[in-house]
């Protein structure tokens, strides 16, 4: 019996279109814990794999975390792990949305994605019954279009990772997106999709999660979502032109916020769709949830075409605006189109990488970016951010792992799995991914690593 | 004797009530096993959560062949005597909300309990979309929610 854990990872070759699912052992996730730190651990033994069999294979692996899918407050996070390059750092997508809860409820912690099929795929996961199928009608389909029709082929509350037509064509600013319109870029994550023939996985789950300490935990769980709605929550990065920021809890706030019709929603487990926003530049308080039908509208509006084209916003609106596609400023929806539809070519995209340094945060339904916990900009204290670090390895959004202590999630994984983590342990954690996945020196350099 | 108050226009689609559910009754998070299902027939922008609304005249009840399903008496909750129950799920065919159904792997039939009096959704839900509320007190709390909107209607929002 394994406890936070399903206790499974699924292996998948695209080459021969063959599975396996092998054994999680306790001694894998206890020094790096889970989501990244799970995923770089099981690129390191496929590394390790293939070179003995003198293979170049690049596997595309998705972990979630020991608290991935549990009451724990915005638990449905998982990570995406590639290596964008021969000798490049490995690369790191986050994303939430209830995927990631799904596939734990399938009775998998992981998947590890090996070879390229010859054709357009996409994997179907329903508990233990695995199935790859022709994905010839969904590809150079739009996210939306795309997870619709899988769910309706494949079961209606089934769950859909995929990319859009950007990651298909190979550009340098596709992301991939998890529910729909939850959206996160990082290096070579969504090409490499692209590279395998792969267009989604989708999945549905009907098998629980357990945890060592019942009682304890909830106990435990009950009182942070008590205590979260009263916190003061600062959050970091500022990359979204526009409207994020700083979080200030508003639970009293909610009929106000209904009285526009707006419905606020979120991700999977998500405690943080009441907050208001504060845009720091003009310190002007707004909520992003309100901010969809007021003065924000265009703006979110756009961002969700972009998203839906599989494309990462704040990139794709930086390459568009250089200048050299031409076009009024006001079409970049149409550009942006024309862009992920691989009319320039995936050439087109070269000059605007994701950061070398691996770039976690995530767009949330078209108002909300999520930041990377390792690469927030604007938090200099390296052992908060070590933890922020250590927080998304348990399966915590940035949002909520803001308000957490080492102390904490050590705790919260020692009652969810019933292994002894200490607070050290955690950071230690969060150290070593970080070595692994974000060059060390722009680490403690917060103006390189954004 | 307590009811849960649903307001669906709340609902985010957390799903936070599912696990609650699924977590106190079959010590395992699972929303396949959840006696509360938040769906969102109108694509993923729009959610809410279905359940037993405990109705006075249940279907159920009267339809059940043994006599299985019975109000509790201090929490006012349609439960099921598993004892008694043979499984034939009529109390399923007859639900107007669908809101009894067969858990497989515990092979039973399962229905909201009202948690013994303590309903473990209404205290996990961050928005109030699922509040436990005195069965006598439902309509003046429905009624206090519409004259709030009328409120916001007549443009006198922000006056308490």
């Amino acid at each position: 019996m394994t406890f936070g854990w399903r206790g499974q990872i699924l292996r998948v070759n695209l080459t021969h279109g063959t599975f396996d699912s092998v054994p999680l052992s306790r001694e894998e996730t206890k020094t790096l814990i889970g989501a990244r730190g799970l995923a770089a651990h099981l690129y390191a033994q496929h590394e390790a794999a293939a070179k003995k069999n003198e293979s170049q294979d690049n596997a595309l692996i998705f972990a979630t975390a020991p608290l991935t899918g549990t009451l724990f407050s915005n638990s449905g996070r998982f990570s995406v792990v590639t290596r964008p390059a021969p000798n490049a750092n490995l690369s790191c997508a986050a994303l939430g949305g209830a995927w990631g809860p799904e596939l734990k409820y399938a009775g998998f912690d992981a998947i590890v994605i090996e070879g390229k099929s010859s054709k357009p795929v996409y994997l179907w996961i329903s508990n233990g019954e695995i199935e790859l199928r022709d994905a010839g009608s969904v590809w150079g389909k739009n996210v939306r279009e795309c997870s619709e029709r899988l769910r309706s082929a494949c079961h209606r509350s089934a769950r859909v990772c995929c990319i859009g037509p950007a990651g298909e064509n190979g550009l340098s600013v596709a992301a991939v997106v998890s529910d729909m319109h939850i959206a996160s870029c990082a290096r070579g994550v969504a090409t490499t999709f692209g590279e395998k023939n792969l267009k989604a996985i989708v999945v549905r789950g009907t098998t629980g999660i357990r945890v060592a300490h019942p009682t304890e935990f909830m106990e435990k769980v009950q009182k942070l979502r008590r205590t979260s709605s009263s916190l003061h929550l600062r959050c970091m990065g500022s990359k979204l032109q526009g409207p994020v920021l700083q979080i200030n809890s508003a639970l009293e706030d909610d009929e106000a916020l209904l009285d526009d019709g707006v419905r606020p929603t979120g991700c999977f487990g998500c405690m943080s769709v009441f907050t208001s926003f504060t845009n720091t530049r003009t310190d002007e308080t707004l909520s992003c949830l309100r901010a969809e039908t007021s003065a924000q509208n265009a703006q979110l509006q756009e961002q969700r075409e972009f998203v839906d084209l599989g494309l990462d916003y704040v990139l794709t609106k930086a390459l568009l605006s250089s200048g050299k596609f031409g076009g009024a400023r006001n079409d970049d929806a149409t550009m942006a189109g024309r862009l992920a539809h691989g009319e320039f070519g995936a050439a087109a995209s070269e000059e605007m990488q994701p950061e070398e340094v691996s770039h976690s945060g995530c767009t949330v339904g078209g108002y909300v970016m999520v930041p990377g916990a390792l690469t927030s900009g604007r938090e200099s204290d390296l052992e908060k951010r070590l933890m922020l670090a250590a927080a998304e390895l348990v399966g915590s959004c940035a949002f909520a792992a803001s308000r957490l202590s080492a102390e904490q999630i050590a705790s919260l994984l020692r009652l969810a799995t019933g292994v002894d983590y200490s607070p050290e342990d955690v950071l230690r954690a969060g150290e070593k991914i970080a070595e692994m996945t974000c060059q060390k020196e722009s680490l403690s350099d917060a103006n390189n690593c954004h | 004797m307590g009811v849960l108050l649903i307001s669906p226009e709340k609902c985010t689609g957390c799903r936070a009530c599912e696990l609650a559910c699924s977590f106190a009754h079959e010590g395992e998070f699972n929303p396949a096993r959840s006696r509360v299902s938040v769906l969102s027939p109108g694509g993923e922008d729009l959610s809410a959560p279905v359940m037993c609304l405990q109705c006075e005249q249940a279907a159920c009840v009267t339809a059940c062949p043994e006599h299985a399903i019975h109000e509790d008496a201090r929490t006012g909750a349609r439960v099921v005597n598993n004892t008694r129950c043979i499984e034939c799920k009529m109390c399923m065919h007859v639900c107007p909300f669908g809101c009894t159904s067969y858990d497989s792997v515990g092979r039973r039939i399962i229905k909201c309990d009202l948690c013994g009096g303590d309903p473990q959704c209404a205290k996990v839900c961050p928005s109030g979309a699922i509040r436990s509320v005195e069965r006598a007190s439902l309509s003046i709390a429905r009624r206090r929610q519409t004259a709030q909107k009328l409120k916001a209607i007549l443009g006198r929002g922000s006056e308490q």
